[in-house]
């Protein structure tokens, strides 16, 4: 390790209604991998997105080099030398490897751009790099664990002198993430200073010399990576003081019927092998790092997406869920993280989006009875305490929690006994939280049994009556909420194959 | 924002400017203000003396036409201006954007019918589309004068009287000559012959008339010669012709009619007649049907007056026009009197509008051809 | 049937992969068409026949160009079709009406395809409109405005017998007693230079990395609402050149005409490869696929084909030419 080039002090920046960094610290040297850890949420993306002037500090000093430096546009911080590599690739497909890399600062010959130059130079940096691509190749037609090098190999074309690895190897194979290794280290070999931002605890291991973790948007702490454990790790992670008080015990008799039951559901990349029950009246907490593939399982097994295999039962009976209508018709309902766009229709009124999914109940011949539908609705503001000035008021003009309510009420009304709630209080305040959690400890007392999707520690610790980890598709755990505790839970969420 | 608002100054200045370069046209043809309601009961109240100074401004016509494209319009509506300036009454004059537009036609009729005028003159793209509004002015007691192919099969009493040319005599004038040029060339021919029409479409009635007035005329002189006729191609002409057909016929009339009004598509028509071994001569029926044999005739050098070439016969005038029979592309021309039909149609209004009797009126046709284009009597039915 | 192995190898050619798989078929199956109509229609073999394929092809040529990259930048010009008769009525309005000199009304006619490309390029850039409903709307605007300029009548540029009708001429030179297509000249002018600056300038490169992906064209640092723009004032310019080319092979045009010429445009450059969701195309495909739009429009009435079986067909033909777009976009994906 050489000298620090980049040091991040005090550095705050509040968002309205969120402090998002509260005074964290971070140092880099040259030739280190810095690992930068915490929960989703803990602000790690926000640091790096004021770091590289994307967002603005509100106070604090970044002192880059022996200067201090305010970006104010992610070019200038590239052209500085600090270049971050996405998780989510900034690639055009349909241009090549070279013209990829160069796009922006194309090599002229006159007023033509000179392709067999920027080949010429590309083909460099891949050597340099040690990497076998063509230049000459379309960026589509490359595996993404490829195109992930080419993203580095531009980075490195910047002359960049420190490099933000943004959770490089959430999507790459065993033998990729190898490679990727591999040209790390030779990065750091030469004196560059590397920030790693990953969830993989074993990674962090293999690949850091320092990490530094962020709590709730705070700075924690930093160790030498190669003196510390990974529990150590997980317990600065999590370590914080629950206020509410977490659920002690679970409110389910062992003996409550099995309403759902999934066995050995496969979709896509990100659901792998998931089995669990879900029993009468039980709030199942899922709970895992983001990418951990929850939604995913919950949307599969509402039939939102396809999925290659698994049987899933509902009371005892086998289903074969193919589209969201035969999930409801099971009496599953789901409650999309983003109700915006998958939960309500904001330019509709309470009333219409309360029966959308059951307006067959409130048709008179052709036409929609508006009366019953008003009378539905009313109920349902009623019995879940909505606050609405009536059921014909927009959507769009209710409080955040209130929203989830008719979602909540659009679901009860189809009579649906099975709910899914996708982080159900993501983007709602104190107050109304606590209403949608009595709310739900209410539908289960009356027999609802509920999936709870969180990356809320606290809120699963709260709800659940039992907790399902997930790790990159797969179940990692399972444990009762008697069990369960913060460093169970992270232990199971970064729990690799 | 502020880049939002200037983009939309920006577009507005630039078709402003693009207005300003290349218009001085108004887009609205009313000749004259519309007088307010005083003024129409002051002119109501008749005044001692003769016709001649009976005060008509207070007479409102709404002119519904078949378009405006086409410069046979522009000169009707010539008429129309000239002859209302005359005699000093308003004449509002719209057309729908292309002639198959039936829905904007209809559109127009009912504006003109809410507009309350004292009568409106109709050019119909379909009867039957336009039945219910006729209804309507009968029960408005607005009266109809029906103009260039007028409103075929209208219901009784619906339309008053029709200025037109009589379409079917025109294309019967039209076959005439044609047959003229080329009957010895179809006696001296071994095996049979080829006379195509090229046709814009077979829905409206006054194209269909020309057409149907050249195949008839020109099978009943060939019969008179002792040939056996056919027609051939579009249905709807083969079932409308009223010639006599056989089966071993010597002529052959092949009917020829695009998917839609679009040049590209007449043209290769033409050129598809074209390509017949046995062609002979070609008529095409409207001002865009001529047009298209003009373009042809850039490509082929068969179509001329020569012997031995195709000869052809147009419909209208038009600067394209004019010049292809000056310069022998096209044999020659029917014309029929545009600037007449629109003088005539506002004295049958005003006729309708004071209670007169009127009749049908043929506002005539001519053949004109390289020699006779510039008489006076022809060339101010001709235009660019 | 050919082996899959076979198949493979044909199109990892480099040859093939350089020209591009679907060109290369799109081009055998031309070739087929005009085999076919040449056995069938004696017509279709004249001369003059091929005269007429290209009159039919350079004004269709010229759009398809320029709505190539628009397609490209993953927008579309839908005002080209009546742009193109409204352009071409401005121009010949101010030789037949103005007595102005020919050149003047080309440079009238190309003027307005500019302003025109301009306005659209601005709304959509900058106003941040949807291009399709944006072109939409300009599409009805330069309808108006051909009716306007003329006073609603037809307008014919001056025939090739006068001694005004060079513009005709250029497109058509009679040598002896012969005419030559030399449009064919222009068009390939043209599409060499539209090509070089697509694929070796950084205005073009910039116009397929919108098309890719706009976002991460924008983090590069690209002014992407220029270049976006730039493309619908290259769509314009073009339109204005398939206007003189139009009113060289036509006879006359009425205002409001040109409807529906959008789509075969766009169709044509489709059919040549380029994609509906942006970031592929290349102006080479474009004249190929405007080359079978054309053929097929000339061919089919040739073979005694009634006009609303010939639009079926070619309604059929973009269908499937469409469903390959998908197909190659799913393969992306």
């Amino acid at each position: 390790m050489g000298d620090v080039i980049l040091t991040m002090k005090g550095i705050d920046k509040s968002f309205p209604g969120v402090h998002a960094l509260d005074h964290v610290d971070l140092e880099v040297r040259k030739g280190e991998v810095h690992a930068l850890m915490g929960e989703n949420g803990a602000g790690k993306s926000t640091l790096m997105k004021v770091l590289t002037g994307i967002y603005h500090k509100d106070s604090g000093t970044i002192t880059y080099e022996g200067k201090e430096v305010e970006f104010s546009n992610p070019r200038e911080a590239q052209d500085a030398g600090i270049v971050i590599v996405h998780q989510e690739l900034n690639m055009m497909g349909h241009l090549t490897v070279a013209q990829n890399i160069f796009i922006g600062r194309e090599y002229m010959k006159g007023k033509l751009i000179d392709d067999k130059r920027m080949n010429e130079e590309a083909r460099k940096l891949f050597d340099q790099l040690g990497i076998d691509i063509d230049p000459t190749e379309t960026m589509s037609r490359l595996t993404v664990g490829k195109q992930q090098m080419c993203e580095i190999a531009k980075a490195i074309s910047h002359e960049a002198k420190v490099i933000i690895f943004d959770e490089p190897s959430a999507a790459l194979t065993e033998a990729e993430i190898e490679e990727l290794f591999k040209i790390i280290r030779d990065l750091r070999a030469k004196q560059m200073g590397i920030v790693y931002i990953s969830h993989r605890m074993d990674e962090i291991k293999v690949i850091t010399d320092r990490v530094t973790v962020m709590r709730d948007g705070g700075y924690v702490g930093t160790l030498i990576t190669k003196d510390c454990t990974k529990d150590d790790i997980i317990n600065m992670m999590v370590g914080r003081v629950i206020y509410e008080d977490p659920k002690t015990e679970s409110a389910v008799s062992p003996d409550a019927p099995v309403v759902l039951k999934v066995e050995h559901l496969n979709a896509g990349r990100m659901v792998k092998d998931v089995s669990f029950e879900l029993r009468k009246g039980e709030i199942l907490g899922f709970s895992g790092l983001m990418g951990a593939g929850r939604t995913e399982t919950a949307r599969a097994l509402f039939g939102a997406d396809p999925k290659q295999s698994g049987d899933i039962y509902v009371n005892g009976k086998k289903v074969d869920i193919k589209s969201p209508q035969d999930a409801v018709k099971c009496g599953i309902g789901y409650l999309s993280e983003d109700r915006k766009r998958f939960g309500i229709v904001v330019d509709k009124t309470v009333a219409e989006n309360s029966t959308m999914a059951s307006l067959e109940y409130y048709m008179k011949g052709l036409f929609i009875n508006k009366k019953k539908e008003n009378e539905a609705a009313q109920k349902y503001v009623d019995l879940l305490k909505t606050k609405t000035p009536g059921v014909d008021q927009l959507v769009v003009n209710l409080s955040g929690g209130n929203q989830q309510k008719v979602v909540i009420a659009k679901w009860l009304i189809r009579n649906c006994d099975i709910l899914i709630f996708d982080e159900p209080t993501r983007g709602i305040d104190v107050g109304a939280k606590s209403e949608i959690y009595q709310l739900m400890s209410e539908l289960a007392a009356e027999g609802k049994s509920i999936i709870m999707i969180s990356s809320e520690m606290t809120e699963i610790l709260r709800m659940s009556d039992r907790i399902v980890v997930m790790c990159e598709g797969r179940k990692t755990g399972e444990l009762s909420i008697e069990e369960a505790t913060q460093e169970r839970i992270m232990h199971a969420a970064t729990l690799r194959e | 924002m502020k880049k939002k608002i200037l983009a939309v100054l920006l577009s507005t200045a630039m078709v402003a400017t693009l207005l300003a370069g290349c218009g001085g046209n108004k887009a609205d043809t009313t000749t004259t203000e519309t007088p307010d309601a005083a003024e129409t009961e002051e002119a109501a109240e008749p005044e001692a003396g003769a016709e001649e100074t009976a005060d008509l401004s207070g007479m409102s016509f709404e002119i519904v036409s078949k378009g405006l494209q086409h410069q046979y319009w522009q000169a009707v509506l010539k008429g129309v201006e000239s002859k209302a300036d005359e005699l000093g009454v308003n004449v509002h004059f719209v057309g729908p954007d292309s002639e198959s537009n039936i829905d904007q036609q209809v559109t127009q009729l009912t504006d003109a019918l809410n507009a309350n005028p004292t009568a409106i003159g109709l050019a119909a793209l379909s009867t039957d589309s336009v039945m219910d509004l006729l209804q309507q002015a009968m029960d408005a007691g607005v009266p109809i004068i029906g103009f260039d192919s007028g409103v075929p099969d209208a219901p009784e009493g619906s339309v008053l009287a029709n200025c037109s040319t009589d379409n079917y005599a025109a294309g019967g004038i039209a076959a005439e000559n044609v047959y003229a040029a080329v009957s010895e060339r179809i006696a001296a021919a071994d095996g049979t012959v080829r006379i195509g029409v090229v046709a814009q479409d077979n829905t409206s009635e006054s194209v269909v008339n020309r057409g149907l007035g050249f195949i008839d005329k020109f099978a009943e002189l060939a019969a008179a010669d002792g040939y056996g006729v056919s027609v051939v191609g579009n249905d709807t002409y083969i079932d409308r012709a009223t010639c006599e057909v056989s089966d071993d016929a010597k002529v052959i009339i092949d009917v020829r009619v695009p998917a839609s009004v679009t040049s590209e598509l007449s043209v290769a028509d033409v050129n598809s007649l074209l390509g017949e071994s046995d062609i002979l001569a070609l008529y095409g029926s409207n001002e865009h049907s001529a047009n298209a044999i003009i373009s042809a005739a850039e490509n082929h050098s068969e179509i001329g007056t020569g012997e031995d070439q195709v000869i052809c016969a147009g419909f209208d005038s038009g600067a394209a026009q004019l010049e292809a029979v000056r310069n022998g592309v096209l044999l020659g021309s029917i014309t029929q009197a545009p600037v007449a039909m629109g003088e005539t149609l506002v004295e049958l209004l005003v006729a309708a509008a004071q209670g007169e009797t009127v009749e049908d009126v043929d506002t005539g046709c001519q053949w004109y051809t390289a020699e006779n284009i510039d008489d006076p009597e022809i060339a101010q039915n001709l235009y660019e | 049937m050919t082996d899959k192995k076979n198949g493979n190898a044909f199109t990892n050619n480099p040859l093939v992969r350089a020209i591009g798989l679907q060109k290369i078929v799109v081009l055998l199956v031309l070739v087929v068409m005009l085999v076919f109509f040449t056995s069938v229609s004696s017509t279709f073999r004249q001369y003059s026949t091929v005269l007429s394929i290209f009159d039919a092809t350079y004004y269709l040529a010229f759009l398809a160009m320029g709505v190539t990259f628009c397609l490209i930048t993953g927008g579309v010009d839908l005002s080209i079709g009546t742009g193109m008769f409204c352009y071409a009525l401005a121009g010949g309005y101010m030789i037949t009406h103005k007595d102005m000199p020919v050149i003047v009304g080309i440079l009238v006619t190309l003027a307005c395809g500019l302003i025109m490309g301009t306005i659209n390029g601005l709304i959509v850039s900058r106003g941040g409109h949807a291009p399709f409903l944006a072109t939409l709307c300009t599409m009805m605007i330069v309808r108006g405005l051909g009716a306007i300029i003329t006073g609603g009548a037809s307008i014919t540029w001056p025939s090739s017998s006068s001694p005004n009708g060079w513009t005709r001429l250029l497109f058509k030179i009679p040598i002896g007693d012969t005419r030559y297509p030399l449009g064919i000249v222009w068009v390939l002018l043209v599409a060499v230079l539209l090509s070089l600056f697509l694929n070796k300038t950084r205005p073009g490169r910039y116009i397929i990395a919108i098309g890719s992906n706009k976002e991460a064209t924008r983090l590069s640092g690209i002014n992407v609402a220029n270049y976006q723009m730039l493309a619908y004032i290259i769509s314009g310019l073009c339109t204005g050149l398939g206007a003189l080319a139009y009113c060289s092979a036509y006879q006359s045009m009425a205002p409001s005409g040109g409807g529906g010429i959008e789509l075969n445009a766009i169709g044509g450059a489709i059919i040549g490869g380029t994609s509906m969701s942006g970031g592929s195309g290349t102006v080479a495909g474009t004249i190929i696929g405007v080359c079978f739009m054309s053929v097929l429009q000339i061919g089919l009435p040739m073979i005694g084909l009634q006009a609303n079986y010939q639009q079926i067909i070619i309604g059929i033909v973009l269908i499937v030419a469409v469903y390959i777009d998908v197909l190659k976009n799913k393969k992306l994906a």
